[in-house]
């Protein structure tokens, strides 16, 4: 059995955000003995989440920066777009922004917490529509697995009857919180046009679980949570793995490849402690990499061999190929029947309480639209905590000045369009011939374009804003922006996923439904790189729920001595 | 009050140049033409000072890391500016009352992009402030009179009105100043509970909602709107 300072195990989980922490978790459950490695620092939630602290107590009152780029409570760290010595490059004509943390528990301590399955058509669009690939299993296969992840992480929401929002089986989900005045008044606009408003599914508690406490409405869960209420795996998958006795987290330790033998099987992952520049090699009956989509596709580029000269498990060629995120824009409204309101209590669970899901199947189906795939708005507006962008659409000054403020805070309203790219051969990552980061290591090359896709779809999703914010009255802010500009750049939703795609032939897939690596049997991969396609509800959730299903497959054959 | 390398302060400099009205350093002929005083955005040194980089304590934050970097004669101009911008409303104090000129010198004082373009803008509009209050009446704009400072003010705090090309930059200026001064005072703790923000405080139990008087007001509102809730 392998062993790392006097610590026998039997895997090495790489990363411990969503993916490494859920497989650490299923694997550790099952007996299986778990070495896991984080990049980044150790990380403690219960002693270092800022709750309750106010923007006045904070450097330029809480507002974002390049040392910390979500604002200096957000949970992130080192990290942000760019990672201190650990830079990635562009491709000529390229734009793409690649959000790192190094930090036990990864992304997980500052997620939106946005879980929304995908429903049955999200798993094979490519038959519809003839773009990208279809998943290798269907809906079906994967519900069950919803469900048991749902209720370990703890989800809030309900199920509204709504094609684009498949049902939770009964009592896996948690209350979800009332709506407020902002989405209420949305929703009325959005029915008026044929689109419904429904409860935002949220990885927030609004019951107690396990010894994680439900949410008391205060403090924004991107701070991360010291009662456990935003689920993050450093409150709770990686301590109940940790409390099997059949873990050790390694933290520091940046993996730069998977070492393979003339059998083609790993045989363990080479590190460098970030603390000392050292470079350690460990080894391993399997090795699951979850460290993120592109660093995965990164670490197996960056492992040659003469029996893979193009890199680990990339006989395909399609390690590193078909890098999605998801479009975002945001269209802001200014609405004069929100202004001058009675104030409340308005945090909730400091995120949209109401969503409006993809509506427009049936009018895609019968060609109406003029772009395949769908999105969803995310509701903003309201009396939240006042930061430093309140005055910036006033003019004057004075008591006229305040008067303005005081009457319009609250009054502005946010549609964030989070909506499906397809895959593109102009979206893609690779190893960049010669930058390394400070270990030595060489960094990804990111190549990015747009297509008409997804200008069209956000062109559609400016005419719907638009239409809300005028049927309330509103006006809407920049509307004649073009959708080449209000499209943020790849990368820029931070939902990067399918470098190291799932398929059901080797030749045109890296792993199969499992994410077991086609070419290395004993080799997994349990991070958003597995995903065939990028339907727009956000994709931690489902990343999730495929390494609960696939490491309790791994458990499996490795109890079995299959592995 | 802060010298200047040339020995003169720049409130002695104002005097001077207002005495003999003259915009300071620059041609008689030119100055005595323009209708105002000149706008003079230099490139600044940037600042040479560390940021709280990519891992500070969130929960015991580290004083501000960097020096504040605004003179007396720039802060006593701002101050004056600030409280126009947000003065005194009753028991409310002024935006100098809670210290958002401070806040101010910390944000254009910081070693990071966007407070650094602030800086040069600032501190060029806190220039062509002094310079124009000079121009009028011969003393710096934190001594003029009432009647000066509004007038001044008044040809720069409206951007969409129309006015002539050469106050483009003062305007820029002024919009810029606006959103901080009232970023500032409307973070500090007098500006959020003026503002009647509620929130951040721990609820046991479900979320509670709106009020029923937030729900009515709503309801009339949907109502005038030709909404319903259902």
């Amino acid at each position: 059995m392998p062993t790392h300072q006097g610590f026998d195990y039997d895997v090495v989980v790489v990363g411990s955000g969503a993916g490494g922490g859920m497989a650490a978790h299923r694997l550790t459950e099952q007996g299986i003995r778990v070495l896991m490695l984080e990049a980044g620092r150790d990380y403690d939630p219960l002693t270092e989440t800022p709750m309750f602290h106010t923007n006045d107590q904070a450097p330029l009152r809480g507002t974002g920066t390049p040392d910390k780029n979500f604002g200096f409570y957000d949970a992130t760290v080192d990290g942000g777009w760019q990672v201190p010595g650990e830079p990635y490059t562009t491709g000529t004509d390229s734009e793409f922004l690649w959000w790192r943390s190094r930090m036990l528990g990864g992304r997980t301590n500052h997620w939106g917490r946005f879980s929304l399955r995908f429903s049955p058509h999200d798993f094979k669009a490519a038959s519809r529509d003839g773009l990208g690939a279809d998943w290798p299993m269907t809906y079906e296969d994967l519900a069950p697995w919803y469900d048991r992840t749902e209720r370990l992480i703890g989800v809030c929401g309900n199920n509204p009857g709504v094609d684009d929002v498949p049902d939770s089986s009964p009592g896996v989900l948690q209350p979800p919180p009332v709506p407020r005045v902002p989405e209420l008044m949305i929703g009325a606009a959005a029915r008026k046009l044929g689109i419904t408003a429904v409860p935002m599914r949220r990885a927030v508690l609004t019951k107690p679980l396990d010894d994680r406490q439900a949410c008391f409405w205060a403090t924004a869960c991107g701070r991360g949570c010291s009662i456990g209420a935003a689920f993050q795996t450093t409150t709770s998958l990686l301590p109940m793995a940790r409390a099997t006795g059949h873990l050790r987290i390694v933290t520091d330790a940046m993996v730069s490849g998977v070492a393979v033998n003339g059998d083609g099987r790993a045989t363990g992952v080479t590190f460098v402690d970030r603390r000392t520049g050292e470079r350690q090699h460990v080894e391993a009956r399997a090795v699951v990499l979850a460290a993120s989509a592109c660093e995965s596709a990164r670490i197996l580029l960056n492992s040659r061999s003469e029996a893979f000269p193009r890199g680990v498990a990339n006989g395909s060629g399609q390690v590193g190929r078909n890098l999605m995120d998801s479009t975002g824009a945001t269209f802001v409204g200014h609405v004069p029947a929100l202004e001058g309101r009675p104030r409340y209590n308005e945090d909730g669970h400091t995120s949209n309480h109401w969503f409006l899901p993809w509506w427009g199947h049936e009018a895609q189906a019968r060609g109406e639209l003029d772009f395949p795939r769908g999105y969803h708005f995310e509701l903003g507006g309201g009396f939240g905590a006042p930061g430093m962008g309140i005055g910036a659409m006033a003019e004057g000054y004075g008591l006229a000045l305040k008067e303005a403020v005081r009457r319009r805070y609250g009054a502005f309203v946010g549609l964030s369009l989070r909506g499906e790219m397809v895959a593109s051969d102009r979206c893609f990552m690779e190893i960049d011939p010669q930058v390394k980061d400070r270990w030595g290591i060489p960094v990804p090359r990111f190549h990015w374009k747009w297509s008409e896709h997804e200008i069209r779809q956000v062109a559609h999703g400016h005419r719907t804003a638009r239409a809300i914010i005028e049927t309330l009255g509103g006006e809407m802010m920049e509307p004649d922006r073009a959708p080449e500009d209000a499209i943020k750049k790849g990368g820029e939703i931070i939902h990067e996923v399918g470098t190291t795609r799932m398929g059901t032939d080797r030749h045109s897939s890296v792993t199969d439904e499992w994410g077991q690596t086609w070419e290395v049997p004993n080799l997994w991969i349990m991070d958003g790189g597995v995903f065939a396609s990028n339907p727009h509800k956000n994709c931690t959730l489902t990343l999730m729920t495929l390494a609960m299903r696939n490491a309790d497959r791994l458990g499996l054959a490795l109890s079995r001595g299959r592995l | 009050m802060t010298a200047r390398k040339d020995g003169i302060s720049r409130r002695e400099s104002f005097r001077r140049a207002g005495l003999l009205g003259l915009g300071t350093g620059l041609p008689f002929s030119f100055t005595a033409a323009a209708e105002t005083a000149p706008w003079n955005l230099a490139s600044l040194e940037p600042v040479q000072a560390p940021g709280y980089g990519t891992d500070p304590d969130l929960v015991h934050p580290s004083p501000i890391p960097w020096p504040r970097t605004l003179t007396d004669p720039e802060l006593e101009t701002l101050s004056a500016l600030a409280d126009i911008l947000i003065p005194e409303e009753g028991e409310r104090p002024a935006a100098s009352g809670v210290g958002v000129v401070d806040v101010i010198d910390e944000w254009i004082s910081a070693p990071y992009p966007t407070q650094q373009q602030h800086r040069s803008l600032l501190l060029a509009g806190f220039d062509w402030c002094d310079r124009e209050a000079a121009r009028q009446s011969g003393v710096p704009f934190a001594e003029a009179g009432d009647r000066i400072r509004l007038q001044i003010v008044d040809a720069i705090a409206y951007p969409d009105r129309p006015g002539p090309a050469e106050l483009e930059g003062p305007r820029r200026f002024f919009d810029v100043l606006r959103s901080l001064v009232a970023g500032a005072y409307y973070t500090s703790p007098e500006g959020v509970r003026e503002l009647g923000y509620q929130g951040n405080v721990p609820i046991t139990g479900d979320y509670p909602g709106p009020s029923d008087e937030a729900m009515a007001h709503l309801k009339a509102r949907l109502e005038a709107l030709g909404l319903t809730l259902d």
